[in-house]
């Protein structure tokens, strides 16, 4: 049998493709879609019972509500996708061919970060639905805070795609998320002015700040493009870093 | 590749889970076109000893090539097929897509990748339900599956973990004749077992594991007139 192009490329897309089929296939994550679809549906109801800046309001919960179900999904994906075939040994089969762990590990984020996207640009169409009937409309900085949300959730799965090799799922997950409620709390936990804390935080956590555009979106004020480029380096750095750190663990992991 | 580089060879291997010991020193080539039995009893070390050979766990010490090349590196392993002892398959997806991904990470051609896989289906007798989800599948039907996945690219060297298990009769007489064929299309094979008939029929030579410690290794006749002495 003929063996074509040996470069890794094909296998990456592979593997991606394959967990991302897997990824469609789980239902948690479509009950998560589907909450997410009826609390923004619960917004556009709130956004009703305003007098005047409906939009914003709409826009308000439309931002918190997609952005806390991607995160949520990028949790579960990552401390679940690898776990999973781990424990009931499907990854055994993939493993016995000509693929380097690396490759496999990389190529499994790769997948989750698609389905991530897929379901970012579903939630942002809606959100973007409800802004038209509040009397709103999309612009481009609404469409450059979903980018820095998309980025942020690639990092929380990357996160949780490492934790998930040594912690239980739901624990893999609250740590995830917890991660993320630090991150978000530069701010705020630099007032405790206590140095080690908010070096530990620092170095240990992205800048939340970096990933949120606030009154940016409502003002419509988007980024310069060479100011979104630097965000979005920035959040793929952090999620590339983790995603070393999990490929270290794995590399020399003993399958059951 | 030459004839002569070995399809594997294990080095004084061992491995321990934590610190109970699993493996002792444990060493042994293939040859091309030899099958190779592995026996001992359950808890004997023979699935440990096929994943360290697969890169699934690593070895504490010893070393382990697969033609002649270190088996962790990804490559060497191109030549390989895998049955393991139970069908460790996802069961949402159908055998045609899943031999198309696995024959995807082994970098086939993809014009000739549909080819190999209606060839193996039809080895396997399974053409007539490649599209089905594999769930719909019996117990025999996926161990006929995990065989189709094994033999996509034809491999030089088949690993068997306890093939015949659960098998009956006729599959059984099956998966022998099957073993016999590879056998004279100078193919190695590595197979795990209980049955001391199987390796009557099929294996050149034989191992056997007792409690992680190597016992025997060395020709199936050797063996049987051990055992056979044992026993009068």
């Amino acid at each position: 049998m003929k063996i074509v192009n040996r470069g890794s490329i094909r296998a990456h897309s592979a593997i991606a493709r394959q967990t991302l089929r897997d990824l469609l296939r789980e239902r948690l994550l479509y009950n998560v879609f589907f909450v997410a679809l009826f609390l923004l549906f619960f917004g556009y109801l709130a956004a009703l019972l305003v007098y005047g800046h409906q939009d914003r309001v709409m826009l308000d919960f439309g931002i918190m509500i997609d952005a806390f179900s991607i995160y949520f999904v990028a949790a579960s994906a990552g401390a679940r996708m690898l776990r999973k075939e781990i424990d009931d040994r499907t990854a055994y089969l993939p493993l016995s061919r000509p693929v380097s762990r690396p490759c496999y590990y990389f190529s499994k984020w790769c997948g989750i970060a698609g389905f991530l996207g897929l379901n970012l640009i579903l939630l942002t169409a809606v959100l973007c639905v409800g802004l038209q009937l509040t009397g709103g409309h999309p612009t481009l900085a609404l469409f450059q805070q979903m980018i820095l949300i998309g980025v942020e959730a690639w990092i929380v799965a990357a996160l949780s795609l490492w934790l998930s090799l040594f912690l239980r799922q739901g624990i893999a997950i609250m740590v995830s998320l917890a991660f993320l409620f630090l991150s978000h709390n530069h701010g705020p936990l630099a007032l405790i002015n206590i140095g080690w804390i908010k070096n530990a935080l620092s170095v240990l956590t992205p800048d939340g700040r970096w990933f949120l555009l606030d009154t940016r979106v409502y003002y419509e004020m988007p980024l310069h493009w060479g100011g979104l480029a630097q965000r979005f380096g920035y959040g793929l750095l952090w999620a590339i870093f983790f995603i070393l750190i999990g490929n270290a663990f794995f590399y020399r992991k003993n399958l059951q | 590749m030459s004839e002569r580089v070995l399809p594997l060879s294990v080095q004084n291997v061992s491995f321990s889970f934590g610190s109970k010991p699993a493996l002792r020193d444990v060493s042994f080539d293939v040859n091309p076109g030899e099958v190779f039995a592995l026996i001992g009893h359950n808890g004997a070390g023979k699935t440990t000893l096929f994943h360290l050979i697969l890169g699934y766990k690593f070895a504490r010490r010893g070393r382990i090539s697969l033609f002649g090349k270190p088996a962790l590196d990804a490559p060497s392993r191109r030549d390989l097929g895998y049955v393991p002892e139970r069908a460790y398959l996802p069961m949402e997806q159908s055998l045609h897509s899943y031999l198309k991904y696995l024959g995807d990470l082994q970098n086939f051609d993809s014009g000739e990748l549909n080819d190999e896989i209606e060839r193996v289906a039809s080895e396997v007798g399974l053409q007539a339900v490649l599209r089905q989800p594999m769930r719909s599948f019996s117990k025999g039907m996926l161990q006929k599956a995990m065989l189709a996945q094994a033999l996509l690219g034809r491999p030089r060297l088949m690993i068997l973990d306890e093939p015949m298990s659960g098998l009956d009769p006729d599959a059984r007489e099956q998966l022998r004749a099957r073993i016999t064929g590879w056998k004279a299309q100078r193919k190695s094979v590595l197979f795990s077992t209980h049955a001391l008939e199987d390796v009557e029929h099929l294996a050149d030579r034989v191992m056997v594991l007792d409690q992680g410690v190597q016992n025997f290794l060395g020709p199936k006749d050797e063996w049987v007139k051990t055992v056979r002495g044992g026993e009068r």
